[in-house]
């Protein structure tokens, strides 16, 4: 278990430093929407979400500035 | 306009550009034929108007307005326009957060169900937003603003994990 995770920080750590290649960025695209698929059959006949007046207001809601 | 904005808008159109490029073969490869991802053009905020007309959508969103607003202040955002065939089946728009950590999706809309039959968007949109992400090294995905509880579950059952206090559900990029 120690290991999964260790090898986990160190991908972050490394993709903080050097990012995705086109290749690993091509194959997560694949991986993820194969993992999606299932999940997908069951999206609400009315899909929206968000605020577009903030957007229109230019409302700024972010903390982490 | 700052130059350091017209800048940062060719480099990050792109940037767009490759994800939408990457996000296109991917829903191909996985069997989507008929899909196409775009930009949001004038075509799609033209195509959006007929939304208007439908009785069951849930929002009155004036998609011109606000991407016009969205474009001119984020030269960063990620932008998707869905089509099937030639039909416009979903929009969304985002932007990274100020310290470019996270890529926030900041609005979503399928066409609305009495326009006619559909396919899922939501699991093209996360994929494009995933992609987008990683090319520009985000390291989380953040939904806001989810409009009722039925996105919300929705959106968990994705992985997902939403944050009462700021109304957003998160997802790492791993």
């Amino acid at each position: 278990m120690n290991n999964i995770t260790d090898l986990k920080k160190a991908q972050k750590k490394k993709r903080e430093k050097t990012g995705w290649t086109q290749e690993e960025i091509e194959q997560m695209a694949a991986k993820e929407m194969q993992e999606h698929k299932k999940k997908a059959e069951n999206e609400p006949e009315q899909l929206v979400s968000g605020d577009m007046q903030k957007i229109i207001d230019g409302d700024d809601d972010e903390e982490n500035k | 306009m700052l130059a350091t904005h017209i800048d940062a808008e060719q480099r990050y159109t792109k940037l767009r550009k490759m994800a939408l490029d990457t996000a296109q073969r991917t829903f191909q490869s996985a069997g989507n034929q008929n899909i196409t991802a775009s930009a949001i053009t004038p075509m799609a905020l033209s195509a959006s108007k007929l939304w208007g007309q439908s009785p069951s959508r849930q929002v009155d969103w004036d998609w011109f307005e606000g991407y016009n607003a969205f474009k001119f202040r984020y030269p960063k955002r990620f932008e998707i326009a869905l089509w099937e065939t030639n039909k416009l089946i979903g929009l969304s728009m985002g932007r990274p957060t100020y310290h470019g950590t996270a890529l926030r999706l900041d609005v979503v809309e399928a066409s609305p169900p009495d326009l006619g039959d559909r396919p899922p968007i939501f699991d093209m949109i996360l994929v494009a937003y995933g992609i987008y992400a990683r090319f520009i090294n985000a390291s989380e995905i953040r939904i806001m603003n989810p409009i009722n509880d039925d996105v919300k579950h929705y959106y968990e059952s994705f992985g997902y994990t939403y944050v009462d206090k700021k109304d957003y559900l998160f997802r790492e990029v791993l």
